[in-house]
């Protein structure tokens, strides 16, 4: 019986040998990565950040810390990149905001200040809203759940309806309208060139600096054609832009 | 003790319980006591309200007296035996206190008790004003001023809004213990202070030959109008005096009680609290008007004196592109009347409104105060940022000053071809003043990045020690399948749960529809029924069941209980010649007599049966 227990034991140790062994060499190789940020390595932090983003996935932290080197390094546009990312998996991180806000500010990379309506509606991430609409839908069940069990007043069933409708209402206007724009490129590049169409030593439409946000239309081959929030338009190199929503770089 | 005896005492007992409150009803008196009759304000006296003749709580009520609080400190009961004659009282005492000083009458006092309604007489006394000595100092004639006073340095004469650095410091005897009950007070018109520092700086100093705690406040003071304006600084404290205790222990009459040890005064905290206001000498506040003379267009009111600087980033850009420009005045003097250099908008600049942050140093009126402005180039034409200018008066000079920014050169980049024109040398801004040697000329834009360098950001919030759980896709919610599969369950259950609503509100709304659809549902179980019997060839059950099932249709609609209705009933109920009564009849025949039909027979009842039923609404 003791015997039974021990093997049982050491199987287990084996399993979880090699996550624990995983998770200390995270561990380690993050702390390489700050131990490099911190003495002004910021390549070799790059390449540490980067290499546990490849194997280990996204964390707020390692992002974080990616977008920190890459901004004392002067990439404002990868910095601008994964400061955004950091902020799709936590939207509330005081450090991401505020750093992203002055590499923005510092860059000269003023927003378009959004209407009243464009304010409220963008006043949530769209995870937020969707979380909103979810909230809603659930209120709703449980509404006609306690209608089906309970009899409460007719004012109060209506009210509580009209309520979590309108809110309802609000939460999908507010996602379809940031579905439009929650996922924007970065330009991660310099001197970025618009141009009038998708081909080699096309003619310049205008330019776009690095970390500006724009809006993916459509593809042709290795081009993209984007708009920006003034409404230039204009195609670029797809390697020169990178979606938030997408691989690590 | 026999068992007679026992008894014995009992029962006297029990008598002189019954007897005293008789005999106590018989003579009441009452009397009010204060002790001492004269005392200070900052004293008692102990009110002794007796009631003689009484073992039963007397009922009265004390008059309100202005200024003059009472609070109840219990009572006590006396019972004795005199050569055979029992007495009774009830003393009731409470400590009189006095809020201000002057002569007070507590008024007769009606008491009830033990049946009778007695006043006692009115007591006068007389509370005194403890004067602006302490208690403890005021057998060794110490006034407010050896005890606490306030110093200012000098203030000078001075223009309106302009900020005077002042230090104040409140000397506190350390041969007292003092709680502070306010921060130093400004008494005058005309004259702000701002909020001073809960804690100050503390150090001890002596100021002829006496040691004194000194509590030191950097602070400033600025005049809002012209004149003269006589100005006192005040802050309120309390001293604790060490007091002898008043009443000595009831032990007192032994000598030398313990309990009269001046330590029991200390250990017990003793003492007495007594509010002093510790001031400083009467001052003037000069302040002249500002000089008309001179006064730039721009002068906003900022008076001290102050550097400017202006930088701009990006200086490559097209037309379109966004500028910051950031403003930075620093200095001492009044800040919070330096206002952003006015950059207007004109055909060639879109400007946005400039935002603001002021640093100060920890004296207040000293700091930097930081404008950022974002400007947008509308025009391919233009080179530079143009001059911007600011104007403050210093009060040292009596003069105006006008710092004024030298153009700041720019890059304008041509969107098709990515032409350059317009290409400036990147020489730095420096700001020129326009009033001559006043402030020397400053070489501006220091801190902006040389064009085509990568920027450094200083001042980033710090890494983070943790990588934050890690997660191999990052996908918004909605594109998240748990999220999109959560959603569809609730989807379905809010369809289902509408549906059930739905039904419910009908059966709610239309009871009849459900009543029909029952009966419509009976109708076809009680048809099977029959057809079953008939199958059978069973007649005296067919008829049986013929019976229920019209029982059902008919009068399951038309009256309280189906089964009890009868043949008369259905008479009534449908046309005389209908083929189902005739059926009931020979139902209810066969119920009593027996029943035989032939199979033709039944089946044609069965056809009639069902055509009549169905057709009856």
């Amino acid at each position: 019986m003791i015997q039974k227990k021990l093997i049982h034991i050491f199987m287990l140790i084996l399993i979880l040998m090699p996550m624990t062994t995983q998770a200390t060499d995270v561990f380690d190789r993050f702390n390489d990565g700050n131990a490099a940020y911190s003495v002004g390595d910021y390549d070799t932090a790059i390449t540490i950040y980067n290499d546990l983003l490849k194997q280990d996935g996204n964390g707020v932290g390692l992002l974080y810390n990616l977008a920190n080197s890459y901004a004392q390094k002067g990439q404002v546009g990868l910095a601008i990149l994964n400061y955004e990312r950091a902020l799709r998996i936590n939207a509330s991180d005081s450090d991401v905001i505020g750093n992203l806000a002055k590499v923005r500010k510092d860059s000269g990379l003023f927003t378009e200040e959004p209407d009243k309506v464009n304010q409220i509606l963008s006043m949530l991430s769209i995870d937020s809203w969707t979380i909103a609409a979810f909230v809603c839908l659930l209120c709703m069940v449980i509404l006609l759940s306690v209608r089906l069990k309970y009899k409460s007043s007719k004012r109060s069933y209506i009210g509580s309806w009209v309520s979590v409708t309108l809110v309802m209402i609000l939460s999908v206007t507010a996602v379809v309208y940031n579905y439009q724009t929650y996922n924007p490129l970065v330009v991660i590049a310099e001197d970025v060139k618009l141009q009038v169409s998708p081909f080699e030593g096309a003619s310049s439409s205008g330019a776009i600096v690095q970390g500006r946000m724009l809006f993916p239309i459509k593809n042709h081959g290795d081009y993209t054609y984007v708009t920006d929030r003034a409404g230039r338009k204009g195609w670029l190199r797809s390697d020169l832009v990178e979606a938030v929503y997408g691989q690590s770089s | 003790m026999g068992k007679r005896s026992f008894f014995a005492l009992a029962l006297l007992a029990v008598l002189i319980f019954l007897i005293v409150p008789l005999v106590g009803a018989k003579d009441v008196t009452v009397e009010a006591r204060l002790n001492p009759s004269s005392f200070t304000v900052n004293e008692g006296a102990r009110l002794s309200i007796v009631v003689n003749g009484v073992r039963k709580n007397a009922d009265f009520e004390i008059p309100a007296i202005k200024n003059i609080k009472l609070h109840r400190r219990g009572q006590s009961s006396q019972t004795s035996f005199v050569n055979g004659k029992m007495s009774a009282s009830i003393t009731y005492n409470f400590i009189v206190q006095a809020l201000a000083p002057g002569k007070y009458t507590i008024p007769p006092i009606e008491i009830r008790a033990g049946g009778d309604n007695v006043m006692t007489k009115a007591v006068s006394f007389e509370v005194t004003t403890d004067g602006n000595q302490t208690g403890a100092g005021a057998s060794e004639g110490k006034s407010v001023k050896d005890i606490a006073f306030i110093t200012v340095s000098e203030i000078g004469d001075h223009f309106p809004g302009e900020i005077v650095p002042v230090t104040l410091k409140v000397y506190f005897s350390r041969n007292y213990r003092v709680d502070l009950n306010s921060l130093p007070t400004l008494k005058g018109d005309g004259v702000l202070m701002p909020q001073l520092a809960s804690k100050p700086e503390q150090i001890q100093e002596s100021v002829g030959g006496q040691t004194f705690n000194v509590l030191i406040w950097n602070t400033s003071l600025s005049g809002i109008k012209t004149g003269t304006h006589p100005i006192q600084f005040t802050l309120d404290a309390t001293v604790l005096i060490p007091q002898e205790r008043r009443s000595r222990s009831p032990f007192s009459s032994f000598s030398g009680s313990m309990f009269d040890d001046s330590v029991f005064d200390s250990f017990f905290g003793n003492v007495q609290r007594k509010p002093i206001t510790a001031i400083s000498p009467k001052l003037e506040f000069n302040v002249e008007a500002l000089p008309e003379a001179g006064k730039p267009d721009n002068f906003t009111g900022a008076i001290g004196s102050f550097t400017m600087d202006v930088g701009a980033t990006p200086r490559r850009v097209e037309v379109g592109e966004p500028i910051t420009l950031t403003m930075t005045i620093s200095g001492e003097g009044n800040f919070n009347r330096v206002e952003a250099p006015v950059f207007s908008e004109t055909s060639s600049w879109k400007t946005y409104s400039p935002t603001s942050d002021y640093a100060a140093d920890s004296d207040n009126y000293r700091g930097e105060k930081s404008f950022e402005q974002a400007i947008v180039v509308k025009e391919q034409e233009v080179t530079a940022i143009p001059s911007l200018s600011f104007s403050y008066f210093d009060p040292a000079r009596k003069e105006y000053v006008t710092l004024e920014s030298e153009p700041i050169p720019l890059e304008l980049i041509v969107g098709i071809n990515t032409q350059t024109t317009a290409v400036l040398p990147a020489k730095p801004a420096a700001t020129s003043v326009s009033t001559t040697d006043l402030v020397p000329a400053k070489q501006l834009v220091e801190k902006q990045s040389v064009e085509g360098k990568a920027p450094h950001f200083a001042n980033l919030a710090p890494i983070h020690l943790e990588t934050g759980s890690l997660t191999a896709n990052v996908l918004p919610l909605f594109q998240k399948i748990w999220f999109i599969s959560l959603c569809f369950v609730l989807l379905v259950l809010l369809i289902v749960l509408l549906y059930f609503n739905w039904r419910q509100y009908k059966s709610v709304m239309q009871p009849g529809l459900v009543m029909q659809k029952k009966r419509s549902n009976q109708l076809l179980v009680d048809l099977k029924a029959v057809e079953q019997a008939r199958d059978h060839g069973d007649a005296a059950v067919f008829l049986a069941q013929c019976r229920i099932a019209i029982q059902n249709h008919v009068g399951a609609s038309r009256l309280e209980t189906a089964a009890a209705m009868s043949l008369t009933d259905l008479t009534a109920l449908l046309e005389g010649d209908s083929p189902l009564v005739e059926i009931f009849a020979r139902a209810e025949e066969a119920a009593y007599a027996g029943a035989s039909l032939t199979t033709r027979e039944m089946a044609d009842y069965f056809e009639q049966l069902k055509t009549e039923l169905e057709k009856l609404p």
